[in-house]
């Protein structure tokens, strides 16, 4: 791009062209600072149609070497690396390949900058500021190492730009959707420069129970973003596909504009849909089939919950991209079908008050105490419940500690939740975090319930006696050399009333090294417990306990 | 947020000034918390009064504290696990206990001087708090808690046999347990009955006996029910097995030195690097 030009929203550079770049035109510059830095420099407005056509040919690019890709805005996406990064040997190997593969799509025009981190917002950040076409790799575990001598500021940058993608829609530059989110973020911001908390370091140091109390919701959450603890998880749950919103288009409609008409309705029934039930997505998917069977899907996120005018915008965005982008990614039909499909369901945390009151106010006090906890007893103390899966006890439900979640978002959803009173449809089993009365998947093998109420990890030790006085053991077809009498401790014993098993468990025999292979039973004592023991290698322990 | 937090307070104090309206605050103050049926007849009142201390003791003691206060989280209450690590959340699905609402807390041992500090935050923050395995609490520090505990009106239940501390207010002591469903060799376990016995401080009259499904479908609906087990091998208070018992709660009632040894040591799984 050889003119001089920058690209502002409210009064602050947001993008800039190389020959401004080099006369020294940073992101968050002034316009008045910019022209004077500048002269003759061409101010524009953002344009996000324009942008997504020009990102679509990327986005096509970059889907033959990655999959799932989340498009944030046109102009900046991510993914999760795991699974590419072990594909192409390493996180370097992995984002070299990826600049390798945007450059000659961007052909010289403007530049790729890619960050890859254990975090999303240090990923963000890195890719900011990688050198044109270069990636920047935070090793696995230093994101907060990374971020900590960056001025605060950047936590408002990377908010603002992203709140610039609906700038179109509003005078003062400020997205509609997202004004309350980039509002808040500023404040913090600009108070925490006033406390004299100048780095991401200094305000990640704070202890976080503090940063709650005098925050809130917010400052958790930018607290977690200042301490690289932003983890990226894997959707475990299936969402329920009532939640899919379709329409069918009769004829075919071949211009973006009248899309854009039908996207609308079709994000107000999306939207009226969840609110119905509650619940809320930040992750939405949104697909769009040709009458020659010509398919688009898309990933789009956002750092709070979907709007209808939000939806609308990336529908359009996305065909703006398809329907007007380069000649040789075009469809040839029109469009006719268009989908909408919620990828990540939470509980709307709506400001809604209760009809009797207490219920937010418990929430409230409930978060607090787990924060002063928190910082009483160090990280790690304070665990909630999250379903996962496996066959065994210590699978089926994992505790996870709570400052890697959105806890006070959390603890308020819970209070949302009305369960037991006859909402135990699917809806609000997905709004509950609890699909079913227990973890559903495939895991044949599992344990049936009851759940154990105690699993001690590891294992402890223990002997199995026969009636003969021999120690019980499995033989390699699995069979138990008699039936076990007594579990023994060390200097006393208990008599095994009844019993069941052995049930063989091989799991992952395709891993030399995490292979597992147990036999269980279970076993009622004579002192009215029941446990579950598992032979692994030879030596009896108790993997859990039914109290 | 603050000015609409605030706005949300003044219109909820506007609704508690109507008369004849009550707040959920207030019912249970009034009222208690309720307890789900079948073991609502272990509790006076057949309902929790906030401020009281119980304790839960023998086999199934911990299934039988959740199950107490099952149906009070339900109704919106938060439920505090002070646990070991070792302690399930999955048994709360169980007691159909609404995940979202319990909170696992793994603090230092009692006899560290931040244990008190540490359970009176949570006491603070939640109605219900469950005790599982604290081992022994020296006497003031149960007392001071008990009283910490009636101030903040949450209800308090201990879990296992602890020694020494405050007389409880109800203490549920369960004499014989018996699992349906499991044979030789064959089924699984399916339910459990329990025979508890109730007294304590509140306890009005003679401690009383009562035999309760603590788990899972009444024992006529149980697939197989080969065995009946334990009931009368087993004698009130402490039971048997205490050699077991003693390894198992060496382990499950750990002194914890460093919180930071056993941080995150199931959480791996789920975490992905992102890139953009």
């Amino acid at each position: 791009m050889g003119d001089l030009a920058v690209v502002t929203v409210g009064n602050r550079v947001v993008a800039m062209s190389d020959p401004a770049r080099e006369l020294g035109v940073q992101a968050g510059l002034r316009a008045r600072e910019t022209q004077r830095r500048a002269p003759g420099v061409q101010v524009l407005a953002p344009d996000p149609a324009g942008e997504a056509r020009e990102f679509e040919p990327v986005l096509r690019s970059l889907e033959s070497v990655v999959a799932r890709i989340e498009i944030d805005r046109p102009g900046r996406c991510g993914f999760l690396t795991r699974g590419p990064s072990r594909y192409f040997g390493g996180d370097r190997a992995m984002s070299d390949r990826v600049v390798a593969q945007v450059r000659p799509v961007l052909a010289g025009r403007t530049h790729v900058g890619v960050g890859t981190a254990d975090s999303r917002f240090a990923a963000l950040v890195a890719a900011a500021r990688a050198e044109p076409d270069q990636a920047v790799v935070v090793p696995a575990g230093a994101s907060a190492e990374f971020l900590a001598p960056l001025p605060v500021t950047t936590l408002a940058m990377v908010v603002g730009q992203a709140g610039a993608k609906g700038a179109k829609k509003s005078g003062s530059g400020r997205p509609v959707s997202g004004a309350g989110f980039v509002a808040q973020v500023d404040e913090l911001v600009d108070t925490l420069g006033r406390l004299g908390l100048h780095t991401l370091g200094a305000f990640a140091g704070l202890g976080r129970a503090d940063v709650v109390g005098r925050f809130g919701a917010i400052g958790a959450q930018l607290h977690r973003w200042a301490g690289g603890r932003d983890r990226h998880r894997a959707r475990l749950e299936s969402i329920p596909a009532e939640f899919d919103v379709a329409i069918e288009l009769d004829p075919p409609i071949a211009r973006v504009d009248q899309a854009a008409f039908v996207a609308r309705t079709l994000a107000q029934e999306f939207v009226a849909a969840l609110d119905a039930a509650g619940a809320r997505c930040a992750r939405i998917e949104i697909g769009a089939e040709t009458e020659h069977g010509e398919e688009q899907v898309r990933l789009w996120r956002a750092d709070e919950a979907f709007g209808v005018a939000a939806i609308a915008d990336r529908l359009r965005w996305q065909l703006d991209g398809w329907l007007a982008g380069p000649a040789h990614l075009r469809p040839t039909g029109g469009l006719s079908r268009l989908v909408l499909r919620p990828d990540d369901l939470s509980v709307a945390a709506g400001r809604q008050l209760d009809l009797w009151g207490a219920e937010t106010g418990r929430a409230e006090r409930a978060a607090r105490s787990i924060a002063r906890v928190l910082g009483l007893a160090g990280p790690g103390a304070v665990k909630v419940a999250e379903l996962g899966g496996g066959r065994n006890p210590a699978e089926a439900v994992i505790a996870i500690p709570a400052e890697s979640v959105e806890l006070v978002e959390r603890v308020r959803a819970g209070d949302r939740e009305l369960a037991g009173t006859g909402r135990a449809d699917a809806r609000s089993q997905v709004q509950a975090g609890v699909a079913g009365p227990r973890p559903a998947g495939p895991w044949p093998g599992a344990l049936p319930p009851p759940a154990p109420t105690r699993v001690p990890d590891p294992p402890v030790p223990i002997e199995l006696v026969g009636q003969s006085g021999q120690l019980v053991v499995v033989n390699g077809r699995g069979i138990l050399t008699e039936p076990p009498a007594y579990v023994a401790g060390s200097s006393s014993r208990v008599q095994v009333l009844a019993w069941s098993g052995p049930w063989l468990l091989d799991e992952r025999w395709w891993n030399r090294d995490r292979r597992r292979r147990a036999v269980r039973i279970q076993v009622a004592l004579a002192d009215g417990r029941a446990m579950l023991i598992v032979a692994l290698a030879g030596q009896w322990s108790v993997e859990a306990i039914y109290d | 947020m603050g000015v609409g937090a605030r706005a949300e307070r003044a219109e909820r104090a506007d609704l508690r000034m109507i008369e004849g309206v009550t707040t959920a605050a207030r019912l249970i103050e009034a009222e208690g918390f309720p307890v789900r049926a079948g073991l609502d007849e272990l509790v006076p009142g057949r309902r929790l009064k906030p401020g009281t201390t119980l304790a839960t003791c023998g086999p199934g003691a911990t299934s039988l504290a959740l199950g107490l206060v099952a149906e009070a989280v339900r109704a919106g209450s938060f439920l505090g696990v002070v646990a070991p690590d070792s302690f399930n959340l999955a048994a709360c699905i169980d007691a159909e206990i609404p995940l979202r609402r319990v909170v696992q807390f793994v603090l230092d041992p009692p006899r560290e001087p931040g244990w008190a500090q540490q359970l009176a935050a949570v006491i603070e923050g939640f109605d219900l708090v469950l005790l599982v395995n604290p081992g022994p609490v020296p006497a003031g520090v149960a007392r001071r808690l008990a009283t910490r505990n009636q101030e903040r009106g949450s209800v308090l239940v201990r879990v296992g046999d602890a020694p020494g501390g405050v007389q409880d207010d109800l203490t549920f002591t369960i004499g014989g347990s018996v699992w349906h469903g499991l044979g030789s060799g064959h089924g699984h376990l399916v339910s459990r009955q329990v025979n508890v016995v109730a007294s304590g401080r509140r306890h009005p009259g003679a401690p009383r006996r009562h035999t309760l499904n603590l788990i899972g479908p009444p024992p006529d609906q149980a697939a197989v029910t080969d065995q009946r087990v334990g009931a009368d091998q087993v004698g009130a208070g402490r039971y048997a097995g205490a050699d077991i018992d003693r390894i198992l709660d060496v382990e499950l009632a750990a002194p914890v030195t460093d919180p930071r040894s056993r941080r995150g040591r199931r959480t791996g799984a789920g975490d992905q690097p992102s890139g953009a």
